[in-house]
């Protein structure tokens, strides 16, 4: 089964962090509070998108062809995902100053 | 081409929106076959189209004409939306997303040309004009018109006309809604600021288009 890395609290509704990493090979578990990187917690569809858009060369014709979608509604499908990772970039931003 | 086509079909919004599967220079050749063939079946069937939104019965110019003043409609279009959407777009707009989609817009246009075909409308408005201004030759006791009596209509011509009405104001609705979704798609503006954006650059291109077809005529 491939499990998703919960990304909001279900409690809160605010942005999870990483309590314990663990080594599957020596079994040793290290703690702390580290945020996900930007693109682990973007959300599955844009992960996709980005996979794909990196797989054609970034040519955003290529995505439109793969995707079956006009060429204006690939661009604006890029433009949102900027911009949650610009939001996204802001909130590591302000937790990391505040932690 | 084909894939296109049946997402449209499939897709619930793709009857308002079609613009998530087809834009750019797709869209305008489809546009402009679109545009050509209105014109063809609106120089048939009586039907015109003097600005963005207007779509007039009851006249014989040449197809050269019809198709001139669809192409200025489209065109008052093109130039209003192009450069609001290089001012307020977040990411560039392209020339030919706007153009095709625009163009694509303007299909229900088809349908009213068609509706012309009945031949229905322009006589029931004559009479209904004649016996208007009979009423008031009547109790002015003056005689102003000039024109022949359109004779009697019967209930299945104002059934017709009615008809062919609903048709018109249905067909112009739905050119708006696609107006705008072109609008939407091709500069990525949302919610309020494409709204009222859209508003102010539809009631600019209408004038624009009403003022061009005036000076032209």
């Amino acid at each position: 089964m491939n499990k998703k890395i919960p990304q909001m609290c279900p409690s809160c509704s605010h942005r999870l962090c990483v309590k314990s990493l663990h080594c599957a090979s020596c079994g040793t578990t290290v703690d702390g509070t580290f945020s996900l990187p930007v693109p682990a917690s973007l959300q599955e569809a844009d992960q996709s998108f980005i996979l794909a858009f990196v797989k054609s060369s970034g040519s955003l014709k290529e995505m439109s062809k793969y995707l079956n979608l006009s060429y204006p509604t690939v661009r604006n499908m890029l433009d949102d995902i900027i911009n949650r990772i610009k939001n996204l970039e802001h909130e590591n931003n302000n937790y990391q100053h505040h932690s | 081409m084909k894939t296109t086509i049946t997402n449209i079909i499939r897709d619930k919004k793709g009857w308002y929106n079609p613009f998530v599967y087809v834009a750019g220079t797709h869209a305008l050749w489809a546009g402009l076959l679109i545009i050509i063939l209105t014109s063809l079946i609106g120089h048939a069937s009586g039907v015109y189209f003097p600005g963005v939104l207007d779509g007039k019965i009851g006249w014989e110019g040449g197809f050269p004409m019809h198709l001139g003043l669809s192409l200025i409609a489209w065109l008052c279009m093109v130039v209003v939306f192009y450069p609001m959407a290089l001012m307020l777009s977040p990411t560039k707009a392209r020339l030919a997303d706007i153009a095709g989609t625009q163009a694509l817009a303007r299909a229900p246009m088809l349908l009213s040309a068609l509706a012309g075909f009945p031949r229905v409308l322009d006589k029931v408005i004559a009479s209904i004009m004649y016996r208007f201004v009979d009423q008031i030759e009547a109790y002015a006791e003056v005689e102003v018109k000039d024109w022949a009596d359109p004779g009697p209509i019967s209930s299945w011509e104002i059934f017709l006309a009615v008809l062919i009405t609903l048709i018109f104001i249905l067909a112009t609705v739905w050119m708006v809604a696609l107006m705008f979704h072109a609008y939407r798609v091709s500069s990525n503006l949302k919610r309020t600021r494409a709204g009222v954006s859209f508003t102010i650059g539809l009631l600019i291109a209408q004038g624009l288009s009403t003022f061009i077809v005036f000076r032209w005529f």
